[in-house]
């Protein structure tokens, strides 16, 4: 007995230790029993049904008949929380033991380009070749990327030149509201649909004290806008940010319709832009007067805490899109009413920002939820084949239709509960991007933070300070993704050698002359137009511009010139022969 | 015991007791100096951590070392190492209060009270008071502002002293949303501080005072206040000393809690940044390696400077000449450092002044260089007041008092010891050697306890003290239990319940929780519990064997290796996280269990090798002759007497080990892939990151997290305060 009383922690510890060994045991068995076949993916969709969605299709998928061939095939998915996702994913890709399919997402562009560029599997013959899963429906036979309602558009990488990721579904934003609180507080139905009054709207809203009885203290008022780090880019995107759409006129250096993150900071680094240019002005001005109706301290909150504000009704807004319907729904159940409305605008009229309204804002129902195949993947060809059934008429409807969001597949009704989200194709966005690599990224959010968060911190402050520090560790990034840009050059070069290829071993022929064309207008598009458009830019950093003109304004030789290139007769490619090709 | 001096020519009889340390080595050399060699190699590339691996030479130390952010991070790091010190004083007042308790009843039961919110882990504390105590709108802490009227109080006081609209009426703190106040939030989480093992440390300390020295200090009238500056300060000063030194490095590479808090990012406009949180961005955001193992080397460098640091003041009256030079020589070193890298007048000025060899007169200027340059510490006092508040304390008082009251001038009325011996100890002992003054004492005494009105003065002031002591106690266990409190409360509520009532308990209660948290945690348990007890097992078997080598017997090359361990306890064990990962993965092992067990194993090595080898140098020599005698090996001896006699030190060591393993986050969140694989802690956190938080299950989960390790040290505590009484005893 007093044996027992002596070692009886460690009796304990042991059946403790004997426990975890048969429960890790059992579980490794009842999750991949010998000789079945595990497909990873991973993903960061923690909102109510996407895990549901994965689940249920990974066991569709699993029992087709045509899986089946391969033996007994199993989807696991590792579902990442937001905020952990981007780190994750560079340490998982790091350790060459990344799921064999991922979510891209949640890491800045450039530093998304390396992951690609180094880890990922180019999917053009994917993109290409028709969707074995569409047999029976009126997609059957058409290439994958011509069944999207975007044209797949959106999982093209230029610097790569391939497809490599396939969008799953569509997103819009909107403004959700308490509907039955904006009654209370205001008397309105639905909130104004220009800016001004939509902030003397959230002024009013903001003078309002919470009830005792409500969970008010203190003085507490109500808070207009709920938001958090994850919500307030939702606002600033849908308003603030396509009041720069001007900046194209000044920083579009390789008139693509964009300015990239390389022309912005070229365009700074020459002198060519400031953040005294009425663009920038305007968009975070406009940043900081909806930053002050937003909860207080909404920089270092996390999304459910802004869900938390607004579940409580001590919120009258939030924004969020359709991947959020559900869950939002789901939270007011019994409490309150939601409504869903469009993000306030600044008017033409409007005397201070009228001139940088030059339409409305674009809003296409944008494509994401973009999933691709890692070069680790175990099993490539069934993770293709599952990216492929989820990109199906029959896969994209059951998911998009279990969580709730807009499908991207052509043919695909649209879940019931998104009828308010109704796409803008055209209109202004965002121009300009200072998040060139991870410093700069890490400059840009803790300046904008301070910006947003603290009263007194005005926007000469922020230009006095960021400024100087985004020329200074920006131009490490700047380096770091030129080279990223060479890096991509041995895969665009593999690309040419199989056109040319292509061409040689067609002869003399038709055909050859076609391959021929292919091959010269390849070489041009991926290799000598994207160096050219480096070349432009990093001349522009070297030495400045050379001529006082922006982009968009044209010489009238060179329109001239445009003109006649246009109006000449197309090239007659002279038939080639290999000796001198 | 010495160690057994072996010459070369002895060898030959006694070289199988590498063997006994060969393993520890093989797990310290793998996984803690390969990382740190790699590391070093790769701060001069630009390496990705893949494909990318360009020779740069110093251009990464070149960048870093003008990287404002990253001296920044290590002013954040000072600020938060200061505030860490203090938070040691609640720790130490508990173990005095509870040690001063007469009944060993009422001692059992606080120590068994505070074992429970102790070993709560840390992540868990953590999450708490992040979504529960820190929330702006329905947070605790808040409400608890608004509740007392504290608030009020809080804004008059930003407002009478300029803090800046830290407290402003009409707007609700938020504490982490707010740059002013996220570092406030970084530093009061987890009140009352006195997690750990402080309490339990310092009271194993303070057993060992006997009994006798109280029953002299109250025949002396000495006061409670005195008893613990002159009894049980200096007594439990070793063990603070260790804890100091400890927190200081501690807080520089931690990154963990600081992220779980406030993000990667370092909260808003990047104020809390730490330097190991730095590293982890440099790492993880701008995916530059070679630029985070920079990082590594420079953080290494600065915690192995300032333990150099800290060893030399505590130790500077006994230090040689020619190493105080050397001191001041480096400090004046530095503070050209300072002047240069970062610009600061004002830090170069205080690190030179620190230099001087009068600690008065460098006092005086240090005060003067804050007065002229108005450097401040944050949340600290203005530049004036703060040095007032140097020059006050340069002012020799003693000195001062001895003068006035040598010349009948002092303000202080005569002691009612005054005869027996000034408080410095050594008169009173000459007083105490006659027995003349001793006579006269008791007489004093005797006809003090006859005077009723003092007897009824001292009963009302004991009474006030012990009502005063278990208060405290108690409002301290209170705060303590609070985070336990809401832990369980809020278990039991579904969503609508917590928001419209989020402290109290509120039917109907929903056990469902705990079987959905159940569901989802104990895959995350398993793996916690198989990994943590694996690795504290191979830790204690492997380290056992290194001690045993270390104390029996000095063999050629074991003074260099004990000081390769040595080194290793002041090397921050983040700064290697990059390469640590790079080999794991080139070892197979990512997405292990294995690998967290063997780089948990080597990780415990160096303090379990430090801790039992004074355990086996202790044991008596005595025993080791008789059993050579009776020709016991090495590893007899080990069995038959190191083996049963270290039962509580390994159960201490165990313990603190099997602890930090089950917190153990960093490592497992970049390195395991699979859900099924994941440890607890990390399980907790993505379920933290969740969009929707189902309040109920989590903090089902939270306290399921918290089950085992409170088991374990409940049935341990008895193992663990002998273990640690012995080695206080012995220390």
């Amino acid at each position: 007995m007093s044996a027992l009383k002596h070692y009886f922690p460690l009796i304990i510890v042991g059946l403790a230790f004997l426990w975890s060994c048969i429960t890790i045991a059992t579980r490794r068995v009842a999750e991949a029993p010998p000789g079945t076949i595990v497909v990873r993916i991973a993903h960061y969709q923690l909102e109510s049904g996407a895990r549901d969605a994965f689940e249920k299709l990974g066991k569709d998928f699993a029992n087709l008949p045509e899986i089946k061939k391969f033996g007994d095939v199993r989807i696991v998915q590792e579902a990442i929380p937001a905020p952990l996702y981007g780190q994750w994913l560079t340490s998982q890709m790091m350790a060459r033991q990344a799921p064999d399919l991922v979510e891209y997402g949640q890491l800045p562009t450039p530093m998304m380009l390396a992951i690609q560029n180094r880890y990922m599997l180019p999917l053009n013959e994917l993109a290409s070749a028709p969707n074995p899963f569409n047999a029976g429906t009126p997609l059957e036979g058409k290439p994958l990327k011509e069944t999207f309602v975007d044209g797949m558009r959106s999982g093209y990488q230029e610097e790569m030149q391939a497809y490599t990721r396939v969008p799953l579904s569509a997103f819009s934003q909107r403004i959700f509201y308490n509907k039955t609180l904006l009654r209370k507080l205001t008397g309105l139905d639905a909130p104004p649909t220009e800016m001004r009054a939509f902030l003397a709207l959230c002024e009013k809203i903001a003078a309002q004290p919470v009830p005792q009885n409500a969970g008010g203290r203190g003085g507490q008022n109500y808070i207009p806008i709920a938001s958090s780090q994850y919500h307030a880019p939702r606002w600033f995107e849908n308003i603030s940010n396509p009041l720069s759409y001007r900046n194209l006129f000044s920083g579009d250096f390789n008139r693509d319709g964009t300015v990239g993150t390389d022309e912005t900071y070229a365009a700074f680094a020459t002198g060519r832009m400031s953040l005294n240019d009425h663009p920038w002005r305007a968009r975070f001005e406009v940043m900081k007067q909806f930053s002050l109706v937003f909860q207080p301290g909404f920089v270092g909150l996390e999304r459910d805490e802004a869900l938390f504000l607004f579940a409580q009704q001590k919120a009258v807004f939030i924004s969020s899109g359709t991947w959020d319907v559900n869950s939002l729904i789901e939270q007011a159940i019994g409490k309150f009413e939601v409504g869903i409305a469009v993000f306030p605008l600044p008017t033409p009229q409007d005397p201070e920002l009228g001139p940088l309204v030059l339409g409305p804002v674009r809003d296409p129902a944008d494509s994401g939820f973009p999933f691709g195949i890692t070069r680790f993947a175990k099993h490539p060809e069934i993770a293709q084949l599952f990216l492929q059934f989820l990109a199906s008429v029959k896969g994209n409807t059951e998911l998009n239709h279990t969580i709730g969001w807009i499908p991207n597949v052509i043919g695909v009704p649209l879940p019931p509960a998104l009828a308010d989200f109704k796409p803008t194709p055209n209109g202004m966005y965002f121009a300009g991007n200072f998040l060139l690599g991870g410093k700069s990224l890490v400059e840009h959010n803790i300046y904008t933070s301070l910006l947003q968060s603290d009263p007194k911190y005005t926007y000469d402050d922020f230009m006095k300070q960021f400024v100087p520090s985004y020329l200074k560790l920006g131009r490490d990034d700047w380096e770091e993704q030129q080279r990223d840009f060479g890096r991509t050059i041995a895969q665009t070069e593999q690309t040419v050698v199989a056109f040319r290829g292509e061409a040689m071993l067609a002869g003399a022929t038709e055909e050859g002359q076609r391959r021929w064309i292919r091959y010269r207008s390849a070489t041009t598009s991926r290799v000598v137009f994207p160096k050219l458009d480096r070349r432009v830019v990093r001349k522009l950093m070297e030495t400045g511009p050379r001529r006082p003109i922006a982009p968009y304004n044209y010489l009238p030789e060179a329109l001239e010139r445009a003109r006649s290139t246009l109006n000449a007769p197309p090239l007659n490619t002279p038939p080639a022969t290999g000796a001198q090709q | 015991m010495t160690p057994q001096r072996i010459g070369l020519s002895q060898l030959k009889y006694h070289w199988r007791i590498y063997f006994f340390a060969l393993p520890s080595f093989i797990l310290i050399a793998l996984f803690q100096y390969y990382p740190a060699l790699s590391g070093a190699f790769h701060s001069f590339y630009r390496w990705n951590g893949a494909d990318i691996n360009e020779f740069v030479g110093l251009e990464n130390y070149a960048k870093l070392l003008k990287n404002e952010q990253f001296w920044q991070s290590f002013r954040v790091a000072l600020i938060i190492g200061v505030w860490n010190i203090a938070k040691m004083i609640p720790a130490i007042a508990v173990a005095v209060c509870i040690h001063r308790c007469r009944s060993p009843r009422l001692q059992f039961l606080y120590r068994l009270l505070f074992v429970a919110p102790m070993v709560i882990p840390t992540l868990v504390v953590l999450l708490i008071w992040r979504g529960l105590f820190f929330e702006a709108t329905s947070g605790y802490l808040n409400d608890l502002l608004f509740r007392t009227g504290l608030f009020n109080v809080l804004t008059w006081i930003d407002s009478t002293f300029h803090l800046g609209g830290i407290f402003v009426p009409g707007k609700l703190p938020t504490w982490l949303g707010d740059t002013k106040l996220i570092l406030i939030a970084c530093i009061i989480w987890g009140f009352p501080w006195v997690g750990s093992f402080a309490v339990l440390t310092h009271l194993a300390k303070l057993q060992g005072i006997p009994r006798e020295l109280y029953e002299a200090a109250e025949l002396d009238g000495t006061g409670w206040f005195r008893k613990f500056t002159k009894l049980e300060l200096p007594l439990m000063l070793g063990s603070v000393n260790i804890m100091l030194v400890f927190v200081i490095i501690d807080t520089i590479k931690d990154a963990g809690m600081i992220m779980a808090l406030a993000g990667i990012g370092g909260g808003p406009g990047g104020v809390v940044t730490v330097p190991a949180l730095f590293m982890l961005r440099e790492a993880f955001i701008s995916q530059q390696m070679g630029a985070a193992c920079t990082v590594g080397i420079v953080l290494t460098i600065v915690v192995l400077g300032l333990q150099k640091l800290m060893s030399a003041i505590t130790e500077w009256p006994e230090l040689p000449t020619w190493k105080r030079i050397t001191a001041r020589v480096a400090g004046v070193a530095v503070a050209i450092t300072i002047y240069f890298l970062l610009n600061s007048y004002a830090l170069a000025a205080v690190a030179l002044v620190l230099t001087f060899p009068y600690a008065r007169f460098a006092a005086v200027i240090l005060a003067v260089a804050i007065f002229y340059f108005g450097f401040s510490f944050p949340f600290g006092p203005p530049p004036n007041a703060l040095a007032a508040i140097i020059l006050l304390a340069a002012v020799p008082w003693g000195k001062l008092v001895r003068l006035l009251k040598s010349r009948n001038l002092s303000p202080f009325p005569a002691s009612t010891t005054e005869g027996l011996g000034s408080p410095t100890g050594l008169p009173r002992a000459d007083a105490w050697a006659t027995t003349a003054v001793q006579q006269a004492l008791s007489e004093k005494l005797h006809a003090r306890h006859d005077d009723p009105g003092f007897r009824r003065r001292e009963l009302w002031r004991s009474i006030f003290l012990r009502f005063l002591k278990h208060a405290f106690i108690w409002a301290i266990l209170a705060f303590a239990y609070l985070p336990l409190y809401l832990m369980l409360i809020v278990s039991l509520k579904n969503n609508s319940q917590f928001y419209e009532a989020p402290a109290i308990p509120t039917g109907p209660f929903h056990w469902d929780n705990w079987a959905h948290a159940w569901h989802i945690v104990v895959p995350a348990l398993a793996n916690s519990i198989f990994v943590t007890t694996a690795s504290t097992f191979i830790t204690l078997v492997v380290a056992l064997g290194a001690a045993y080598f270390f104390a029996r017997v000095k063999v050629p090359g074991s003074t260099f290796l004990w000081n390769a361990v040595l080194i290793l306890m002041m090397m921050p064990t983040i700064a290697n996280l990059i390469p640590l990962v790079r080999l794991l993965i080139d070892l197979n092992l990512a997405n292990t269990l294995t690998a967290l067990i063997t780089v948990g194993a080597a990780g415990g090595q160096v303090f379990a090798i430090f801790m039992l080898r004074n355990f086996v140098a202790d044991l008596p020599q005595a025993l080791f002759e008789a059993a050579e005698i009776d020709g016991a090996g090495h590893l007899r001896q080990m069995f038959t007497i190191v083996a049963p006699l270290s039962g509580p030190i390994l159960g201490v060591v165990g313990v603190m080990h099997a602890i930090g393993q089950w917190n153990d986050f960093i490592l497992p969140l970049v390195i395991i892939r699979d859900q099924a694989r994941l440890p607890v802690m990390v399980e907790l956190f993505r379920m933290a990151g969740e969009y929707i938080k189902y309040w109920g299950p989590m903090m089902a989960g939270y306290a399921l997290a918290s089950i085992p390790i409170i088991i374990l040290f409940a049935l341990c505590m008895r193992l663990f305060s002998r273990g640690l009484t012995e080695g206080a005893e012995k220390g």
